[in-house]
């Protein structure tokens, strides 16, 4: 299997007025083809900080990381951005959909903007694969919890993502929810062979990881 | 307690404090400094005093003037009472002659006979070279007349015997002749008759400033020069120049700059210290004090900042001093003064201004903090169609008001805003309609926008009004005066066209013009062709002026150019042709001799007449053959020879050929060629100044508005859409609102132009509006506006800030 993303030694502070705070001290991260990780951590420990790095949202201060075989520090925010939409699926805690777009919408989006031929289809199979078929029209803020989280999945799977990160994505479902979307990204991992991380403090995703990893106060305590 | 005066320091090292202090001294140092050249600029009253009357104490020029014509003796009309002891009368005459110098240079120059050296020409004259005049025939002229000098007509040879420089006016032509020298110019009879030459006497009087009172009494009110204008050393010392309406006219524009500067950054001080008082007073320091602390400390702080850059202005001024100088050609300025007057005002504005921008700010941070819970809402489609139908009512009752106005100015500007109002109410329909038609489309960013635009219909319906509102005044605003000074071009426009020139042969009264004027007249033009002669007669036509005959057919088709066969018609039946279009499509109308006796109706056709041949002189034009014989008979009022085919050369010695050879006394009318319409520059500053301050305001509405949509901003570029993606939305979200707006606003304005134009032909020439100016502003208001959807954007990479305290 290969290696999705390779990161070593990551940096990252943030600037404010009275100094720098380290949010990340020398963090090193692999995820390969076909896995699903589990990141542990408390609030503030660095979690959503690593997410954003490895995303290419956030650049660090320092370290080496490459994402599907880019090196990411070399990229500008333009590549990286282009990177990811068509590598890297990301999933939110308030799953982050476009309360414009109906849910096939929502996924077609991405595909139209990968080029994809018959993005409408293509949205509405991956709705299908996630057994959300049936809210196709429907607009986000008429779902529940769970089927956004759903839609917002299918979304990041749009396009043949290789990586998905996750961050906090069963913050605001109940635990029954919580598992079936614990359960389900693992399946997907599996069966698709793709890259999967996910941030938590809900101890319940340990069952559904192939491995766990653990963050505090910016470093990994256990791998 | 001490912690709300911590507080106050904490404010005052605040960047948002420290930029306040700065910038509102900066504009006040601009505002003292620019007021204080110009203020530099005009004289004091001393230097007023002398540059009126030298060392006099008083001035009196009679109203009605007993004129001197060329080589009569000027003698001196003396004084009513004599003069009285401690007290001397200097009689000056005066006049303005056009005088031409050995190098052949010409020159309208004022003359002036006394005695010299005068105390009434002491401090307000200096003789730079040569001696001063002794004889008859000897003067002193300002700098550019050298050698002799002479007039266009008659003998008389004037010897510059020195250069003069008027101390106020160094740029003024001036003569300063001995007494005697006037008597001196020889004219032929004939050239006495044509021409209008005449010197008439004002008094100085010098002395005691009591004496010189009394006597003033005596003889002014007395009225032994019947009415008089008198200027005395007092009341031209007492004049100081400052009155409400030049304080309005003149230098309330100049407080706009402080004012807007302390308003816009107390307005930003304020959102500052909103923030920071909220987290304060969760923390429990007690609101009140609080908000007086930090109100005191901006108000005083401008106060200070009010006074640093009044002195600096103040120095900034009397520095500038040298450079006003010469920019002043030499003139004298006046005292450099530390205006505290001035500087109090100034303050005072800032005062207020920067307490209105704390209230206003305030407000509006409170409305944002609140904003973040705000819930997008859509305007339903019936409260859009019947605020639609209002509006339209509006409109069309505007549009009556215009078509009713009668030539009222308040009903044809009233209608037009209220046009604008009225069109402005359909806008949210016409939002909420593109959005949907934008929803429609296929997944992209402008579906995007369109979902935006109807899902929170409400907001982008009532900003979209509120800009039209604003843009649709501005430029119905600017249509309607623009295209009402373009108009008054064609209102005076030359009455004699191109290529043509007439002199007046028989003047009212009876007066002939001499033949041997009227053949210098022809010689001098080289004009070649013979004249068509037109009669003025006592007739009037209608209200529109009086009638002109000609004695042929010929000359009429001389005149006017070809005449279709209507025209000739008429003309042949005792009727008259009018230049451009009659009022109501007339075809006839009652022709009445002006000594009362009965008029008679006549009929009248309009021709319009190619540009060589359009004469808009009096009303129309008849054949004095074919008038009804009452008309025949009325009073000739002026007869004038008519020439024409002049080279453009001809023109312009046409035009001038009265003043230069000073055979004035018969008028000669040319072609005066329109200077072409210019805007004048209070609507041009008008434009612009609007521009400069809508534009940042416009900025700041949209990007607070499109600011709320950052959440969506950054969901989109987290999900892998690059800002290439998501700029468009926001560019669609400003681009609509005011592209609407814009639409909308130019239509009203539009609309009313052209109903006034299609009213009032002669009075609005819509194709004379500088549309390039409007249209300038309108596209730098929608750059703007591209702009604050750019800027809304900005940050999204930065990792998140705290503020600290």
């Amino acid at each position: 299997m290969g290696v999705l993303v390779d990161a070593e030694g990551i940096v990252a502070d943030y600037v404010v007025k009275t100094g720098r705070v380290q949010a990340l001290k020398g963090v090193d991260v692999m995820i390969e083809a076909g896995e699903a990780v589990c990141l542990f951590g408390a609030s503030g420990s660095g979690k959503s900080t690593l997410l954003n790095v490895l995303a290419g949202l956030d650049v660090p201060d320092a370290g080496r990381l490459r994402v599907c075989g880019e090196d990411m520090l070399s990229l500008s925010d333009v590549q990286r951005t282009a990177l990811r939409l068509r590598s890297i699926g990301m999933v939110f805690q308030d799953n982050n959909l476009v309360a414009q777009f109906t849910a096939v919408e929502n996924v077609e989006l991405i595909l139209r903007c990968q080029g994809v031929g018959s993005p409408r289809r293509g949205a509405a199979e991956l709705l299908a694969a996630l057994g959300v078929a049936d809210l196709a029209d429907r607009y986000p803020a008429d779902m529940s919890g769970g089927q956004r989280q759903r839609v917002g999945i299918a979304r990041a799977l749009a396009g043949q993502r290789a990586v998905i990160l996750c961050d906090e994505p069963t913050g605001a479902l109940d635990r029954a929810n919580s598992e079936l979307l614990f359960g389900l990204l693992r399946d997907l991992a599996h069966s698709y062979g793709i890259g999967v991380l996910v941030a938590t403090h809900d101890r319940l995703a340990e069952r559904y990881a192939d491995r766990v990893l653990e963050i505090c106060d910016g470093q990994l305590v256990a791998s | 307690m001490r912690q709300v005066w911590q507080v106050g320091g904490l404010l005052a090292r605040s960047q948002p404090f420290r930029g306040l202090l700065v910038l509102v001294a900066v504009a006040t140092a601009v505002v003292v400094a620019t007021s204080m050249c110009i203020t530099q600029l005009s004289w004091s009253p001393q230097q007023r005093a002398v540059s009126v009357l030298g060392e006099a104490q008083a001035r009196v020029r009679p109203v009605v003037v007993e004129e001197v014509p060329p080589g009569a003796a000027l003698v001196s009309p003396g004084w009513g009472t004599g003069e009285g002891e401690g007290e001397e009368v200097l009689p000056v005459w005066r006049t303005l002659l056009p005088l031409s110098v050995a190098d052949g240079s010409f020159a309208t120059v004022a003359y002036s006979e006394l005695e010299m050296p005068s105390p009434v020409l002491n401090g307000n004259t200096k003789l730079v070279s040569g001696r001063w005049p002794a004889t008859a025939g000897e003067c002193v002229a300002t700098a550019w007349a050298t050698g002799q000098a002479s007039p266009p007509i008659g003998e008389w040879p004037l010897t510059i015997v020195g250069r003069l420089k008027d101390v106020f006016y160094p740029s003024a032509d001036g003569f300063y002749c001995a007494p005697g020298t006037w008597e001196t110019w020889r004219l032929s009879e004939a050239e006495q008759q044509a021409s209008r030459f005449a010197v008439s006497a004002e008094f100085f009087l010098l002395g005691d400033p009591g004496v010189v009172e009394r006597e003033l009494v005596q003889v002014v009110d007395g009225g032994q020069y019947g009415a008089c204008t008198v200027e005395t050393r007092e009341q031209l010392l007492a004049f100081s120049g400052v009155s409400a309406q030049k304080f309005l006219g003149e230098q309330a524009p100049f407080l706009a700059l402080p004012f807007g500067v302390a308003l816009v950054l107390a307005g930003r001080l304020a959102r500052w210290s909103g923030v920071v008082s909220r987290a304060l007073v969760r923390a429990g320091v007690p609101a009140l004090p609080l908000r007086r602390t930090m109100a005191a400390t901006a108000l005083g702080g401008t106060v200070v900042a009010t006074l640093v850059g009044g002195v600096g202005g103040a120095i900034l001024a009397f520095a500038a001093r040298p450079g006003l100088m010469l920019a002043n050609s030499g003139a004298p300025l006046s005292d450099w003064r530390l205006p505290v007057a001035d500087l109090l005002e100034i303050m005072l504005v800032c005062v207020i201004a920067a307490g209105l921008g704390l209230g206003v700010g305030d407000a509006v941070t409170s409305a944002r903090l609140g904003q973040h819970d705000r819930v997008a809402t859509p305007l339903s489609r019936t409260t859009q169609i019947v605020v639609a139908v209002a509006g339209a009512v509006v409109a069309v009752a505007a549009l009556g008001a215009v078509l009713m106005s009668a030539g009222r100015l308040w009903w044809m500007v009233g209608g037009g805003l209220a046009l604008v109002i009225g069109l402005a109410a359909v806008t949210p329909l016409l939002v909420g309609k593109l959005g949907t038609v934008l929803s429609r489309r296929p997944v992209s960013a402008t579906t995007l926008a369109g979902r935006i635009l109807v899902e929170d219909s409400r907001r982008w319906g009532v900003v979209t009004a509120m800009m039209t509102v604003v843009l649709g005044v501005v430029c119905s605003l600017f249509v309607m005066s623009a295209s009402s000074l373009a108009g008054q071009v064609i209102l005076e426009s030359s009455p004699i066209p191109a290529g043509s020139v007439r002199i007046e042969v028989e003047a009212y009264g009876g007066a002939q013009l001499p033949p041997a004027t009227l053949t210098r007249f022809e010689s001098d033009l080289g004009l070649a062709t013979s004249p068509v002669v037109l009669t003025e007669l006592g007739v009037k036509l209608g209200n529109w002026g009086l009638i002109q005959a000609v004695t042929s057919l010929d000359d009429a088709r001389r005149l006017l150019g070809d005449l279709s066969d209507s025209a000739v018609m008429v003309l042949q039946h005792g009727g008259a042709v009018v230049v451009g279009k009659t009022m109501n499509n007339e075809t006839d109308m009652l022709a009445e001799p002006v000594d009362g006796t009965s008029g008679v109706s006549i009929p009248i056709i309009s021709i319009r007449p190619d540009q060589a041949h359009r004469y808009t002189t009096g009303a129309g034009f008849a054949l004095a053959p074919a008038l009804p014989e009452r008309l025949q008979q009325a009073e000739v009022v002026r007869v004038w020879n008519v020439y024409q085919g002049l080279t453009p050369a001809q023109d312009v010695k046409a035009r001038s050929w009265g003043a230069d050879t000073g055979l004035n006394a018969f008028q000669t009318q040319a072609y005066r060629p329109s200077t072409g319409f210019s805007l004048p520059q209070w609507l041009a500053i008008s434009l612009l100044g609007f521009g400069l301050l809508f534009a940042p305001l416009l900025a700041l509405v949209l990007r607070n508005d499109v600011r709320a949509l950052r959440g969506l901003a950054a969901t989109l570029r987290s999900i892998g859409l690059a800002r290439r993606w998501t700029r468009p939305v926001f560019a669609t979200l400003a681009g609509v609102t005011l592209g609407v707006a814009t639409a909308v606003a130019l239509t009203s304005a539009l609309v009313t132009g052209a109903l006034l134009n299609a009213l009032y032909p002669s009075a609005f020439d819509l194709r004379g509006t500088p549309w390039w100016m409007l249209a300038g502003f309108l596209i730098g208001i929608l750059a703007a506006a591209q702009l604050a959807a750019h800027s809304a954007m900005r940050g999204l990479t930065s990792r998140s800030h705290a503020i600290t305290i």
